[in-house]
């Protein structure tokens, strides 16, 4: 089950919020969008569903067109054949857990005996046999979440579309919700489409990663691509957190690349685009001893404790540098430091 | 991101058909009234589109029609004053100190809303008429030289006054939990005494609540009729809606003189509003969230006995005292007979009078309140569920009429019905079509009120696992809106049981209701029948308010 959009666009009045989009979301796979608010993965997700009339473009879920701009054709949400895992859950308040996640068999017109026996068999796969008769007001929000889930399942939609499920969670029961999706997605092998504004989130529950910002997909691939390789500035700082370095010499000699930062002179295997600056993710540096050559001369500016890591702020000649070590090596403000790192480690972004 | 789902397109001609159907019924149930008021007070019927001033002449140089304006505004101003101070008072006295049973009394307090006017005022003329009201029979019993006498402006703003304190008292109530705890907190932190904080920071806080309970005291008050007639009439002190029903008496009625002081009833609610907002201009208090905090209590102490009294002296006036005088009389064979039996009761209440005007009322009231409440659902999910294009307007079109006086209204109606070909006027369809159009908007804000609770991704949950637009609406929200519908339902059917200012310019013998009835006894001076029909009126009037109240925790406006 493969989620296409081709040239999708959509607009709030004069507001541009998708701009001409043209995806594939694999078939048996967790896709995230990922972006700041406003950039418009949840448009995108609410187009796909059916509660958003695109602008412009086509959506087809399997290979069946449910939306396009030109021949016109909209196929209203509830024959798309879509589950959805709401933000706020859903969960209908007057109607108990079984009645919840009954209804998408309900309104298939499935018969009772299976409709009882199927939303049982759901139950206990997100656990919580026993529950059925419950209120739904009853239930705390770890619970509604799993019958958001159980509905989703029961309703046997090879598509699930998850917006900001995890975002009403408090912090250790997300953790653990993130790890029972992935592990439902894969045991049952849904397509997902996840939307998330939370990058860590996104790291750990997505195959693929779709970097949305302003409307566009900015960047996408495995998480660790993303990370490893941001193409962009904004890629960079937005996943993770990124030095960002523009005082730099290229010096360019007998077929030689290599670049200067400040005493540091590191390789540079690749030619950069017009305009990039250097990327260094701060756990990439090495902290030495000041007075030794060829590093990176810096002094402490601020330093922070994180319990299973030490981050401190360094003034270089080539600006503030962020460094994160797992070093015990106590660190203090006004200390001066060399810092140093691996070619490999560099990118250009533009 | 808006939330609203986007189904305006794929089913664009069947919204839209829908909205220019709902948007005619609103222009001919509202907007039509209301324009013919306007233009009957200036355009000769008769002569087509001919400027014809007669009747604003004849008003504007009538001795008798600036009279009742004075009076009119005298009164009503008066009596807006006298429920801003109670109703103010007793919503600080149950909000925010620790007299007993003030839970308890704030509920009862809320009741005299339900009381109708007509009826409040016929009690108090049985408690304080000249020489022979109870109290005055009990001064004089106990030969203390002094004669309290109801028949007189002060006694017309003081019966509306108490009547119209607890519209005052639930705002007032309102904003005072409403207003963040911390804020009087801070001042008291930064130095303030406790009557600093109360003159420097709460009363500016509370000063919109209390100018917007006021301005609703006035626009209720100028818009009455009951009381009025009741206790001016010996007298002929004749407020604008008493004119207004002495022009519809005369034959053939004058209807231009009625869509005049129609028109007066409507520029002062108008202009009552108007200086609301002027005051309210560039003073908003975003600190006075909806959010309920808990208000901070006063420890009273002794001086709690003075305001537990305060209250308890409310009940008595505005519902004790009234209920037992009208007891009394109910079971006397006359008034102040002496002799008190349940069969002067019985026998006043079994008629076939009481039974046909009854049946008509309740039929009438079901009738109204259903259509009411169904086409306040229509518009509310119209407004808040759609995407269409003039759904504000509606809104607007059908909340217009809470502030045109109900007698205003009623005599916009009578002139959009009295010249079409067919027969409205003189049917009970007429009082149909002004209930509906008048009252709508109570439904309306009520179930707009839940719907916004509502959170649009219950609906679009069920939409994306197979539910169609209808079955949602069915299956969803209707069942999570129910309890506001029905609620609404209640408020409407009571209110039109009671409704006497449209009903009396609009009934026919065949459409004579309940309140017609009373009026009819109060006018040939059957005092004592009078009170059985106005126990029945309160009896009912207290019986659904209790409902709404335990029933559906609501409040009632």
């Amino acid at each position: 089950m493969t989620i296409q959009v081709e040239n999708l666009a959509k607009s709030f009045g004069p507001v541009p919020v998708l701009a001409a989009v043209t995806e594939t979301f694999e078939d048996g796979s967790i896709s995230v969008l990922l972006g700041a608010s406003g950039c418009g993965k949840t448009t995108m997700l609410r187009c796909i569903a059916g509660l958003e009339r695109p602008t412009r473009g086509r959506i087809a879920i399997n290979g069946r067109t449910v939306f396009s701009h030109r021949p016109p054709l909209f196929v209203p949400v509830e024959r798309r054949n879509v589950a959805m895992v709401f933000q706020s859950y859903a969960i209908w308040p007057h109607m108990t857990v079984f009645q919840n996640v009954s209804l998408p068999l309900r309104a298939a017109g499935v018969d009772r005996c299976t409709i009882e026996q199927k939303v049982n068999e759901t139950l206990a796969l997100v656990g919580l046999s026993g529950m059925a008769r419950r209120s739904a007001t009853q239930l705390s929000g770890g619970q509604q979440q799993r019958v958001a889930l159980a509905r989703c399942i029961v309703s046997s939609s090879p598509v699930i579309l998850m917006d900001e499920p995890l975002s009403n969670l408090d912090a250790n029961l997300r953790i653990a919700m993130r790890a029972e999706i992935r592990g439902l997605q894969r045991r049952l092998a849904h397509t997902v489409l996840f939307v998330t504004h939370d990058q860590e989130e996104a790291m750990f529950i997505a195959d693929t990663i779709y970097l949305l910002h302003e409307g566009k997909v900015l960047q996408k691939g495995p998480p660790k691509e993303i990370y490893e390789s941001p193409k962009t500035r904004y890629a960079a700082e937005f996943l993770g957190r990124a030095n960002i370095i523009s005082k730099f010499e290229r010096i360019t000699a007998a077929g030689a690349n290599t670049i200067r930062l400040g005493t540091l002179t590191v390789s540079a295997s690749s030619t950069p685009e017009e305009g990039a600056v250097l990327c260094v993710r701060p756990e990439k540096w090495r902290a030495t001893a000041p007075d030794l050559t060829d590093v990176l001369q810096g002094q402490i500016v601020e330093t922070r404790y994180a319990g299973d890591r030490i981050e401190f702020t360094a003034d270089t000649p080539v600006g503030r540098i962020v460094v994160i070590e797992i070093s015990r090596e106590e660190r203090r403000v006004g200390d001066r430091v060399g810092l140093t790192l691996d070619a490999c480690d560099i990118r250009w972004v533009v | 991101m808006s939330h609203v789902a986007d189904t305006a397109w794929p089913r664009a001609l069947p919204q839209a058909l829908g909205l220019t159907s709902l948007g005619a019924l609103i222009g001919i149930l509202v907007l039509a009234p209301l324009v013919m008021i306007l233009t009957r007070a200036v355009f000769d019927p008769n002569a087509a589109r001919t400027l014809d001033a007669r009747s604003l002449v004849a008003v504007l140089t009538g001795w008798i029609y600036w009279s009742a304006l004075a009076s009119t505004v005298a009164v009503a101003l008066c009596s807006a004053l006298l429920a801003c101070v109670v109703g103010t008072a007793l919503a600080w006295i149950f909000v925010r100190t620790t007299t007993f049973g003030r839970t308890v009394l704030e509920q009862i307090a809320q009741l005299p809303i339900f009381i109708p006017p007509f009826v409040g005022a016929v009690a108090w003329a049985l408690l304080l008429a000249p020489r022979v009201g109870a109290i005055n029979r009990i001064l004089a019993a106990l030969g203390i030289p002094i004669e309290l006498d109801l028949y007189t402006h002060a006694g017309m703003a003081w019966v509306m006054g108490i009547y119209l304190a607890p519209y005052v008292m639930m705002i007032v109530a309102a904003a005072l939990r409403s207003i963040d705890p911390s804020l009087e907190e801070a001042a008291q932190v930064c130095g303030l005494t406790k009557l600093q904080t109360a003159l420097r920071v709460t009363a500016p806080l509370l000063a919109p609540a209390i100018l917007s309970g006021a301005v609703l005291a006035f626009t209720i008050a100028v818009g009455l009729f009951g009381t009025p007639i009741v206790l001016g009439w010996s007298r002929q002190i004749l407020l604008l809606t008493s004119r207004i029903w002495i022009a519809s008496q005369a034959t053939p009625p004058d209807y231009g003189i009625m869509a005049v002081l129609s028109l007066y009833l409507i520029v002062l609610s108008i202009l009552a509003t108007a200086a609301q907002r002027s005051f309210l201009a560039g003073r908003s208090y975003v600190t006075v969230t909806g959010k309920g905090f808990r208000p901070r209590v006063i420890e009273l102490g002794p001086w709690g006995a003075l305001t537990f009294a305060a209250g308890c002296l409310y009940v008595i006036l505005a519902i004790a005292a009234p209920l037992v005088v009208l007891v009394a009389a109910a079971l006397s064979p006359y008034t102040w007979a002496g002799q008190y039996s349940i069969a002067n009761l019985r026998a006043s209440l079994d008629s076939d009078d009481v039974w046909s005007t009854m049946t008509t009322s309740v039929l009438i009231s079901t009738a109204a309140a259903t259509l009411a409440a169904a086409l306040g659902l229509a518009i509310s999910w119209v407004v808040s569920r759609t995407r269409l294009p003039g759904r504000q307007l509606l809104e607007y079109l059908v909340l217009l009429p809470i502030s045109v006086p109900g007698i205003a209204f009623g005599v916009g109606v009578m002139l959009v019905w009295i010249d079409v070909p067919f027969a409205v006027y003189g049917t009970a369809s007429i009082i149909l079509l002004a209930f509906i159009g008048r009252f709508t908007a109570y439904a309306v804000r009520s179930v707009s009120a839940s719907l916004v609770q509502i959170h649009p991704e219950l609906e679009e949950s069920a939409r994306v696992f197979g539910y169609g637009p209808v079955r949602t609406f069915a299956r969803i929200t209707f069942p999570l809106i129910l309890p506001s519908v029905l609620a609404s339902w209640i408020l409407l059917f009571s209110f039109f049981m009671t409704e006497l200012s449209m009903v009396i310019l609009l009934y026919s013998e065949s459409s004579r209701m309940f309140s017609i009835l009373a009026f009819e006894v109060w006018n040939v001076g059957d005092f004592s029948r009078l009170a059985a029909l106005s126990l029945l009126q309160t009896a009912i009037g207290l019986t659904l308010a209790v409902t709404l109240k335990v029933v559906f925790r609501q409040k009632a406006l």
